[in-house]
């Protein structure tokens, strides 16, 4: 009879093993919540600062290409006040310029000019050049006579910024830097009325023009 | 007859013994049965409603290369987040996380797989506990 007691005992006591190993375990993880999320539909798709052909690269100069391109058509309206939808292209003379950050501070492209067309500005927005070395003075580089050229298609819009009448400031020649990180006007919409909102666009290249 | 009930039992907890040693054995060679998992009970609580999460995002090139996530429900703090980006037929684009939730805000930097971003129609997030 002992016998049958220790050899049932250390079979039950095997057999208990991992049930007992079972319920020493603690649940690490459970599920806290799960949702499906609206994701943006107005936002900027791309930024590219190319360099015009037989330009020297890294360096901003008349005829250097800002492309813009939104992911919906835009209310023209609301980006020149002057313009309306009923036409898909629009052109503009406008004055950009590269302005100089101070200190460390990145150099940024942004519109600069006034336009009677469009009387509360060109609501494009701001690039972040992603270094201060395009320009090394403390004035801008101003290109008053850049033009602005609109084409809003069927899914998206384009503009196309042609740089053009360089004046002032001091253009170097950058060789190392950062992606160009474009920051959408608020006031621009699309026309079911959306902003782009705090979504951002950011260039493949770390050397800008 | 009398001396034969030992060996019967024996032989009986002999076979339980063996009856258990392969059950061991075999689960070192296969993954472990969430049912056998079962014992006690653990109690958990939503963190608050995730469907009112904002989504914003960086794209390069119509690539979305980074995600911000913001109004995360505070009370999901420490919890681990994931993130899936879908497109057309809820097809999964690109993954990210699971992330630590710090705050109400969380910057998604690092995702796998390519998500165009004028493809993408929906985004699935979830939270488990710490």
């Amino acid at each position: 009879m002992r016998r049958t007691v220790v050899l049932a005992t250390v079979g039950a006591l095997v057999l208990s093993a991992g049930t007992a190993w079972a319920v020493g375990l603690t649940v690490s993880s459970a599920e806290l919540g799960a949702s499906s999320l609206s994701t943006p539909a107005m936002f900027p798709v791309s930024v590219t600062l190319a360099n015009k052909t037989g330009g020297t690269a890294g360096k901003v100069q008349t005829g250097d290409v800002v492309t813009f391109v939104w992911s919906q058509p835009v209310d023209e309206t609301t980006l020149c006040s002057g313009w309306s939808n009923s036409s898909s292209s629009q052109s503009l003379t406008l004055q950009w310029s590269v302005v100089n950050g101070s200190g460390t501070t990145d150099d940024t492209l942004q519109i600069t000019g006034s336009s009677g067309t469009c009387s509360t500005g060109l609501h494009v927005g701001t690039v972040d050049l992603g270094t201060s070395g395009y320009d090394t003075s403390t004035a801008s580089i101003n290109f008053p006579t850049t033009t602005n050229a609109l084409t809003v298609g069927a899914t998206t819009t384009t503009l196309t910024v042609t740089l053009n009448g360089q004046t002032g400031g001091t253009a170097s020649t950058v060789t190392s830097g950062n992606a160009a990180v474009w920051t959408p006007d608020s006031a621009l919409k699309d026309r079911s009325g959306r902003t782009c909102k705090t979504n951002l666009a950011q260039s493949t290249s770390t050397v800008q023009f | 007859m009398v001396r034969e009930r030992p060996a019967v039992a024996a032989f009986a907890g002999l076979t339980l013994a063996f009856l258990a040693w392969p059950g061991d054995a075999a689960a070192t060679a296969i993954a472990p049965n969430p049912d056998q998992v079962s014992s006690g009970s653990a109690s958990t609580s939503a963190c608050g409603s995730l469907a009112g999460i904002g989504v914003a995002w960086k794209s390069t090139a119509n690539v979305v290369t980074s995600v911000t996530l913001t109004s995360i429900p505070s009370a999901c703090a420490s919890g681990r987040l994931s993130l899936t980006l879908v497109g057309s037929g809820n097809a999964s684009l690109a993954t990210a996380g699971p992330l630590t939730v710090s705050g109400t805000t969380l910057s998604v930097t690092s995702l796998t797989g390519s998500a165009t971003a004028t493809s993408v129609t929906a985004a699935y997030v979830s939270v488990v506990g710490p």
